[in-house]
């Protein structure tokens, strides 16, 4: 009969046992059966298009951290905001071409007193680009306390993006 | 008639003196012409060969006979004047023209007075006959014996279209009437000036005509005007027959002007003219009423025929209400033609999608793909399916009439009508079954009451083979496949996108980081698709460094995020990038090939 005909689910976790890919139904073809864990099987949208329907969440968050986990004692469970939170702190923070040259650029301007605003547009201030700058290694403890004695950030700001770090 | 014996069969009861043609004098010669030729319009015949001579003055001629028909089964009375040798002559013809069978049979009764009608061999007789009707129906006329000896078996037509209601190619099994003009059953409409609803239930028995209004008239209707001149000046009867099988007739003569036929306590029986109607056949449901009507026949002569009358054939009814231009239905199922293949493969041989939105359900069912049509070949021992999930609930169709047809690779067209129940079935319930030809299998509708849907199911038994070229699903008690030319490629490609986009070639996407190990990009889509579909194909992402060097690395996931209107939004992870290398850079973007989303069903 039409609707015995049944889509297999399959994940693929990493070695967290989080679950990295959902796959399976009508997609089938993306599936190593060798390396990636058969979990269910059945019809309708839910299985033949598992890879977006089958979990009732996004299998990732926006920000790309894996929402799911599975072990063989509770199955497929969604992970914790803590421990989605940890992975996001541990994520490395990488420079990109832009945060670079917008660093130079508020170095610059702060050196040449020709800084127009201090507070960005998207409502960061000033503190927190230069933290962000500072926590990338593109700003040093020095044009940290430079930005302070022109009186863009304050004593306390200063002291919380570089701890208890004096300059040189 | 003096000399023309009209012998009555159980059908025929008539009069014909109130009729059209009046034999009730003179003397009748009959003349046979045939044609081996398919009759046109306006086709000229020559060379008759066939005739039956109906006394020796007219034996062995060679007639050419000029005639009009409308491409159908046509029946035409008449008047007639002849020109033919020796001057122009008046007589009366009835003509009966099957152009389904594709031969024309013609007879010419000419009145003996005329005596100096001579027909020479070679000439030309035309027939003119500005008042004759045109009528679409089996008209059987029969000439028997010598010497004007003429035998009819005559089966008074109905001059009322869909008579006894089972043309319903609306296919609902209620209407409601509320102020104003409301289409019903085909040919017929329903009027109410205003007050509460009324309604025309249509069953398997007739129609009932309810009106709850205690002050307005239901008026049920059918516009005959384009008869009225001819029905000027006729006798007529009207017939009802009724769901309790009681009938009653009324005769009444009709001389341009409204008249009421009949009055009774539930109901009226009346002739409109005004307006744009000139002839008007009218049944008035009086207030509170209900009239539950089986059958009704409106038809020359002071004799009611009605009790003879069979169903009429229902498709010879829609040609007749449509003028051999029978409306096409909208078809319910998707690529009826099989032919978007947005896959590709000229051969499936698998337990899965083939031609869009149909589905081979094992691998021993091959699809061949051929250029107007597929062929479906049972490679294995047991009786396989193939498939089309209708995007549906049960509540869509529940309560309506529909008709499932298949063409095979001879034009042959096979179907089958069923009204859905209103309660929806426990298990998987078939409703409508085709046989399918060589005893190769059949061809269904069903519901699934796992999945909750309807779907198109054509199960081939094991060793079988079978081409098809189309297949349709509507609503009504009729199939229109015949009338169907092939769909326009670019509509049905549109509806199948909604199930499946098939992107082949090179195409480049845009991307933004939505963090180190995710980017986000959007795939145009050319209609909403039907839920939040698979994605596959995206194997590399790379990204622009400032200088323009590209950086890439392999993905591990990917998936669609959220569905909109003309776009789907997708989210790709990729291999661990700390080093940031990919992140990093000015841009991301992927650069794929032969990317598909699927939302099939």
């Amino acid at each position: 009969m039409e609707e015995e005909t049944k889509s297999k689910v399959y994940i693929l976790l990493d070695e967290r046992n989080r679950v990295i890919a959902i796959d399976g139904g009508y997609t089938i073809q993306n599936v190593d059966i060798k390396t990636w864990k058969f979990i269910d099987e059945g019809t309708g949208d839910r299985y033949n298009l598992c890879q977006s329907n089958y979990l009732p969440t996004p299998l990732y968050t926006d920000d790309g951290i894996p929402a799911w986990k599975f072990d063989e004692k509770s199955g497929l469970t969604a992970r914790t905001e803590k421990e989605i939170e940890e992975d996001r702190k541990a994520i490395p923070i990488v420079p990109t071409e832009y945060d670079k040259l917008e660093a130079q650029l508020d170095w610059t301007a702060i050196m040449t007193d020709t800084l127009i605003i201090k507070e960005a547009k998207s409502g960061d201030s000033m503190f927190d680009k230069i933290k962000v700058w500072y926590d990338m290694g593109l700003w040093s403890v020095e044009q940290v306390a430079t930005a302070r004695d022109k009186g863009i950030i304050t004593k306390e700001q200063y002291d919380e993006i570089v701890g208890k770090k004096e300059e040189k | 008639m003096a000399t023309g014996a009209f012998t009555l069969n159980n059908k025929m009861q008539t009069n014909l003196a109130g009729g059209l043609l009046d034999f009730s004098t003179g003397t009748w010669k009959a003349i046979l012409l045939t044609s081996t030729a398919p009759v046109a319009t306006a086709e000229t015949l020559s060379d008759v060969s066939g005739y039956q001579p109906s006394n020796a003055g007219y034996a062995e001629q060679t007639v050419t006979c000029s005639v009009t028909g409308n491409g159908n089964n046509v029946v035409s009375f008449g008047n007639a004047s002849f020109t033919a040798s020796g001057g122009s002559y008046t007589a009366r013809y009835i003509s009966y023209y099957e152009t389904g069978a594709g031969l024309l049979t013609g007879y010419m009764l000419l009145d003996e007075n005329d005596t100096d009608i001579t027909i020479n061999n070679g000439e030309t007789v035309t027939i003119s006959a500005p008042n004759a009707i045109i009528i679409g129906t089996t008209y059987v006329l029969e000439v028997n014996g010598q010497n004007g000896n003429v035998e009819f078996e005559y089966d008074h037509r109905n001059l009322l279209l869909n008579p006894f209601f089972t043309v319903n190619s609306k296919g609902q099994s209620t209407y409601t009437i509320a102020s104003g003009v409301n289409a019903t059953v085909d040919s017929w409409k329903g009027q109410k000036t205003s007050g509460t609803d009324a309604t025309i239930t249509v069953n398997s028995n007739g129609v009932s005509l309810t009106n709850p209004d205690t002050t307005n008239t239901l008026f049920f209707y059918q516009d005959l005007s384009s008869l009225s001149s001819f029905l000027n000046g006729k006798s007529m009867t009207v017939s009802l027959k009724f769901q309790d099988d009681t009938s009653a007739d009324y005769q009444f003569t009709f001389n341009g002007a409204s008249v009421t036929v009949h009055s009774e306590t539930d109901y009226n029986v009346r002739i409109y003219v005004g307006g744009s109607f000139t002839f008007q056949f009218c049944i008035d449901v009086k207030p509170t009423k209900t009239l539950n009507l089986k059958a009704v026949k409106l038809e020359l002569g002071d004799i009611s025929t009605l009790a003879y009358d069979t169903l009429p054939n229902e498709n010879e009814q829609l040609n007749l209400i449509y003028g051999g231009n029978a409306k096409s239905n909208r078809n319910l199922i998707d690529n009826p033609f099989f032919t978007v293949n947005q896959r590709g493969s000229s051969t499936y041989s698998l337990n899965g999608y083939t031609v869009d939105r149909w589905i081979t359900g094992n691998s021993n069912l091959q699809l061949d793909v051929n250029s107007n049509s597929i062929t479906l070949t049972n490679n294995g021992a047991s009786q396989y399916e193939f498939i089309q999930r209708i995007e549906s609930t049960f509540a869509l169709y529940a309560g309506k009439t529909l008709t499932l047809s298949i063409k095979d690779d001879s034009d042959n067209i096979y179907y089958n009508t069923a009204t859905i129940p209103n309660t929806a079935p426990a298990s998987t319930t078939f409703y409508i079954g085709i046989p399918l030809p060589n005893d190769s299998g059949d061809f269904n509708f069903a519901y699934t009451a796992g999945l909750q849907i309807f779907y198109a199911d054509l199960r081939l038994k094991a060793g079988k083979t079978i081409t098809i070229k189309a297949v349709k699903l509507e609503l009504g008690s009729i199939s229109t496949l015949a009338y169907d030319a092939p769909p326009s490629y670019a509509e049905e490609l549109l509806k199948c996108q909604r199930y499946f986009l098939s992107i082949k070639n090179s195409c480049t996407y845009a991307g933004i980081f939505s963090s180190q190990y995710a980017v986000e990009f959007t795939i145009p889509t050319p209609i909403a698709m039907r839920t939040t579909p698979t994605l596959t194909g995206i194997t590399l992402i790379a990204s622009l460094t400032s200088t323009g060097a590209i950086n890439s690395t392999s993905i591990v996931s990917q998936s669609v995020m959220h569905v909109n209107a003309n776009s789907v939004e997708c989210l790709v992870t990729y291999t661990a990038d700390t080093a940031g290398v990919i992140y990093s850079n000015v841009n991301v973007f992927f650069q794929t090939y032969n990317i598909n989303l699927s939302a099939d069903l």
